[in-house]
């Protein structure tokens, strides 16, 4: 039994060696030179079409996107109208001088010293400058303008203070000593 | 010679190993090799005919690309000012979140300390508060510790200096005060 298996396979092998080395031969040879260029252009040509197809679903949402937000930022003007107030660009220069007396005013304070520093980049965005002022008025008014400075929608930060009962110009008045850093955004530069 | 002599034999005479090279060649060429060759063929031309759709449907989402590109370009400057609004909305919450209001903190100052008690200077410098007052008496420093404590104004208190006047037996005391930040933030 074991002897007539052998025999089958021995044969088996002695006929089919020279084809299936040929086949082989023959497969690698087509293969590399004939199949393997056909493969890789064709899969080339789907990569392309699907990186296309990407770009086009994504432009094709940007142009939804960006007529849905043009939309919406046309009725909310107002709320950007406010921002640009609150934090405003660098092309206003007498705006710090404006915003700080005509908020003293309305608070019945007088500003008797004002002076500015140059403006100092924070970040890549922002810039500051620093207001030191020397306000006049009563305790209670003077409180309120720098509860109102605290408060105010424009961007600033109380950054020293100085309160003094001996200073006073005269009876019930008194002066404080305020350093307001104000902050402004970037310019918008149009090419 | 009868046809009875004539004997027809389906099965090769010889096996493929017993014919010559030429002939091994010949045979494996109309055989397997035939099938081959008709295989790679058949690749080639569908892979070259499927190149036709493949290149059309390139062509048509690269027009598609190029006709979007051209219905976005009215829209590049509203883009511009719409990211420079963004960021500028970011920059005016973080600059909100970080902002520190002292009026709060200055006003729980003067109504913890009592009516007998002068506040000489009040200053805010740097998160730090420093508070200069005149006190009739110990137990008016006391009471004004107490009354900070029991607020939970300040995170630290520093006694920067102390004085009392014998003859009017009051107390000049100036203190650094770290504030809690529950009442320093907004």
């Amino acid at each position: 039994m074991r002897i007539g298996q052998r025999t089958i396979t021995f044969k088996l092998k002695e006929k089919t060696y020279s084809v299936v080395s040929t086949t082989l031969f023959c497969m690698i040879l087509f293969g590399f030179f004939a199949i393997r260029p056909s493969l890789l252009t064709l899969i080339a040509l789907r990569t392309e079409l699907a990186e296309l197809k990407q770009i086009d679903r994504a432009l094709t949402r940007k142009i939804d996107d960006i007529v849905l937000t043009k939309a919406n930022y046309i009725e909310n003007a107002s709320i950007i109208y406010n921002l640009e107030q609150s934090l405003p660009e660098l092309n206003i220069e007498a705006e710090a001088l404006n915003f700080l007396s005509n908020t003293a005013r309305n608070f019945n304070v007088v500003i008797t010293n004002a002076t500015y520093s140059g403006f100092t980049p924070l970040g890549e965005n922002l810039k500051q400058r620093t207001a030191r002022l020397t306000l006049s008025g009563t305790y209670k008014d003077l409180m309120a303008l720098i509860e109102e400075f605290e408060q105010s929608s424009r961007v600033l930060q109380l950054q020293n203070l100085s309160i003094s009962s001996n200073t006073g110009v005269s009876k019930n008045k008194m002066t404080i000593t305020a350093d307001i850093t104000l902050f402004y955004f970037k310019e918008l530069q149009y090419e | 010679m009868s046809l009875r002599d004539h004997i027809i034999n389906l099965i090769p005479e010889r096996s493929l190993e017993e014919y010559t090279t030429s002939r091994k060649i010949y045979l494996w060429s109309i055989g397997i090799g035939r099938l081959m060759i008709i295989l790679t063929e058949l690749t080639a031309v569908s892979v070259w005919l499927s190149r036709f759709q493949l290149d059309h449907q390139i062509t048509t989402t690269s027009k598609s690309i190029e006709q979007k590109i051209e219905d976005l370009k009215p829209y590049y400057e509203f883009e511009k000012l719409f990211r420079h609004e963004e960021s500028k909305l970011a920059a005016f919450y973080e600059l909100n979140k970080s902002k520190i209001i002292y009026t709060k903190l200055i006003k729980e100052v003067s109504n913890t300390i009592s009516f007998d008690t002068v506040i000489n200077t009040l200053s805010v410098s740097n998160g730090k508060l420093n508070l200069t007052t005149k006190l009739p008496s110990a137990l008016s420093f006391a009471i004004m510790l107490e009354g900070f404590k029991k607020k939970d104004l300040f995170e630290s208190l520093v006694i920067s200096s102390a004085t009392a006047d014998a003859q009017t037996g009051e107390y000049t005391i100036s203190l650094s005060l770290t504030p809690n930040e529950n009442w320093i933030k907004q």
